[in-house]
């Protein structure tokens, strides 16, 4: 009896000090996590309910920010902004990279090459990239307005126009992100087993029959999980657009993420950008929630 | 005994000594921060600067805190939040307003009347945006005015003289369409306007009567009938050709290149694009106040930035250290306005003629710099009718602006659109 209650001591010691030990280890991430992620998420909620400018001390401001908000036509402009850019350059990122991984997934002469140098644009640095964008896109002396010119069509007015600033934003942004795409989805293709092919071969499908009947839902894992990862990036969307049009011309290119940036940083409105960061983090919430019940009648694990 | 005693006195004796050593080094060295946008990488004049300062006064050590200019008002209130303020700080213009109302400057009146600074010497005009009431919170820093520069190979192709200073609006608008003109692809205009800053539009709307805000600067004005109109035309001109269409400057570097380039014979021009365009070879320019009317003639803008000392400053000493550094780097007569000069940063601040002797080089243009300085800072400038809020202000009017300007609305109604939003933020931050 003795013998055992010792056992069961010794048992018990050991595992209070393994679970010490995994706790001591786990410290360092865990007290990063704290100071730089619960504090600051904690602390602009707090603060999206108050006036503060970095001088002075924060002020109640209750629900007032959010409410200015609803009035707000620059907020108005950088949502429907966001949703245009978000809307419009998931889908042709996610459309051409399945695209090219289709044809990259085939056993062609040069595959590898043509995969490094279709990869390579993720890699770049995104303001470098936008510069050199900007140069392209550029009314007088740009190269695309160059190339329309030799086929007798333009000049465009790529960046200096409201109407045109946005679609080419999503030009650069597509280019930028097919490379991280593609490479999900190769991935997934070349997960799918031969055997489904050869029956549908059997069962008489045609390419098309056998992309969408035995690929697609083969890949539909990856392709949610590049829909909701390129969502929620294209939300947060701010590098390209701030470096290309510093959000102009006339805000045509104003995300939310840089507004928020606006408010803070320039306007020194903490509260009220905290309230944007706010609105914006409710709006992916939803949109991955809803991704995620939706998701069930087409994703196939 | 004896020499035990003697070794005890001498001990004692070195302790005393080293104390008093240490206490009085540690009292003389007062160690103060100064705070200024610039390259962090290569801080140029501040150090020369700086490096003059120690030599001269070698009690007081100053740490330079450098940030670029688009990051350095963040950060500058991020030190303050954190109660880490810079001892010495420069601050735009823009950002005067809300740094001295929230009390993050000190009010250094009694020190300017104490140590008798001449500020008779400064261009008065730059006094104004250094002051709260008639209390002053620093003192003025890269005091200059907005100029026009002509192009003078293109006056000189088309036959126009060189207007003289005192030139009006009217002539100006005729100079413009004589100096616009499209060729096959080529295409050349009178002015060009570059819309990323408020300035560029208010002398246009002041030459017609009108302003951003009212005289208590606490009511939007820009949507009443002079500026209204005013700005219209401006509209209607990009719309015929006569100015460049603003869409096509994302910076006023881009307005000095096309400058450069023979695109453009006029536009409005900081100091700053004046050094660039000097170091273009064979661009021949010269500079002039822009052009009122008979009714309004003081049009020009005229800008002063300030350094300050931070609020917060408890330590008697360290205020004295700041103070006099503070004085050795803005007062007039002092080596900090002659080291400016001698990198050419900016034009003086005072005016002083053996400044101008050191800023100016007369082999390079444009020549008539002095005088149309002294004239503008005498005759024809117009401050900005710089408020708390006005970064939020400009924010909501300049894309409505490039609306206006690139057609998509009238200038009436565009202004009117965002009239209850600027007011909102006037109310606001009054």
């Amino acid at each position: 009896m003795v013998a055992m209650g010792r056992g069961w001591m010794r048992s018990t010691k050991r595992k209070i000090r393994e679970a010490m030990a995994g706790y001591i280890f786990l410290m360092p991430n865990f007290v990063g996590f704290i100071i730089f992620l619960v504090f600051p998420v904690i602390g602009s909620f707090l603060l999206s309910f108050a006036n503060w400018n970095l001088i002075t001390s924060p002020s109640a401001a209750g629900i007032g920010n959010y409410r200015e908000l609803v009035y707000d036509q620059l907020y108005r402009q950088a949502l429907w902004n966001t949703a245009y850019f978000s809307l419009v350059s998931v889908f042709f990122s996610i459309a051409i990279a399945l695209f090219i991984a289709v044809l990259l997934n085939e056993k062609l002469r040069g595959v590898t090459f043509f995969r490094t140098a279709l990869f390579f644009p993720t890699v770049y640095s995104t303001v470098a990239v936008a510069l050199i964008w900007q140069w392209i896109f550029d009314y007088r002396m740009g190269l695309m307005n160059h190339l329309c010119s030799l086929l007798k069509l333009g000049p465009y007015p790529w960046l200096i126009s409201p109407a045109w600033a946005m679609p080419s934003v999503i030009i650069v942004a597509v280019w930028k992100n097919i490379g991280y795409n593609m490479v999900i989805f190769l991935a997934a293709l070349q997960g799918v087993p031969k055997e489904l092919y050869e029956a549908a071969l059997i069962d008489g499908a045609n390419n098309w029959q056998r992309f969408w009947r035995v690929t697609w839902p083969m890949i539909s894992p990856a392709t949610f999980f590049v829909t909701i990862t390129s969502i929620i990036s294209s939300f947060q969307g701010f590098d390209v657009t701030t470096v290309m049009t510093g959000g102009g011309p006339a805000n045509a290119t104003t995300t939310l993420v840089m507004l928020i940036y606006k408010y803070a940083f320039q306007f020194f409105r903490m509260g009220y950008a905290s309230a944007i960061a706010y609105t914006l983090f409710a709006i992916v919430l939803l949109l991955t929630i809803l991704q995620v019940i939706f998701s069930k009648r087409w994703v196939h694990y | 005994m004896f020499k035990r005693s003697l070794l005890m006195f001498t001990i004692c004796l070195f302790g005393v000594v080293m104390s008093f050593a240490a206490l009085v080094s540690a009292e003389e060295v007062v160690t103060i921060q100064y705070a200024f946008w610039g390259n962090p990488a290569a801080i140029g004049v501040e150090k020369d600067i700086i490096e003059e300062f120690e030599r001269t006064h070698p009690t007081i050590k100053v740490n330079p805190i450098v940030a670029p200019y688009p990051e350095y008002h963040s950060k500058l209130l991020t030190l303050i939040a954190g109660k880490q303020a810079p001892d010495v700080m420069r601050v735009d213009s823009y950002y005067f307003a809300d740094f001295a109302k929230a009390k993050a400057l000190m009010d250094i009146t009694s020190l300017i009347k104490r140590d008798n600074l001449p500020m008779e010497k400064y261009y008065p005009a730059g006094l104004l945006d250094v002051k709260k009431g008639n209390r002053y919170y620093g003192l003025p820093w890269s005091t200059a005015p907005l100029y026009v520069a002509i192009n003078l190979k293109m006056f000189k192709e088309a036959g126009i003289p060189i207007p003289s200073i005192d030139w009006k609006y009217d002539e100006f608008l005729k100079i413009m369409r004589q100096l616009s003109k499209r060729e096959g692809a080529y295409r050349q205009y009178g002015y060009a306007l570059y819309a990323g800053s408020i300035s560029y539009i208010l002398p246009f709307v002041w030459g017609n009567g009108g302003d951003l805000f009212d005289k208590s600067r606490r009511k939007f004005t820009l949507n009443n009938p002079p500026a209204v109109q005013r700005i219209q035309e401006v509209a209607d001109l990009i719309k015929e050709g006569v100015i460049a269409d603003p869409a096509n400057f994302p910076s006023n570097d881009v307005v000095v290149r096309w400058i450069a380039n023979n695109q453009v014979a006029m536009a409005m021009v900081t100091m700053i694009e004046i050094l660039s365009l000097q170091q273009i070879q064979g661009v021949e320019f010269e500079v002039l106040p822009f052009p009122g009317t008979a009714k309004y003639p003081n049009v020009t803008i005229y800008k002063s930035n300030v350094v300050g000392l931070s609020a917060t400053i408890k330590d008697k000493k360290k205020k004295e250290a700041a103070w006099t550094f503070l004085k050795f780097l803005r007062a007039p007569g002092e080596r900090g306005e002659v080291l400016y000069m001698k990198a050419k940063r900016m034009p003086p601040t005072c005016d002083d003629p053996e400044l101008w002797k050191i800023f100016t080089d007369l082999s390079k243009p444009p020549r008539m710099i002095v005088e149309v300085t002294n004239a503008i800072a005498n005759k024809y400038a117009h401050l900005l009718p710089l408020r708390s809020g006005w970064l939020e202000v400009e924010g909501v009017l300049l894309p409505q602006l490039q609306r206006i300007y690139s057609g998509q609305v009238s200038a009436q109604q565009g202004l009117n659109e965002i009239a209850p939003k600027i007011q909102e933020i006037l109310d606001r931050t009054n």
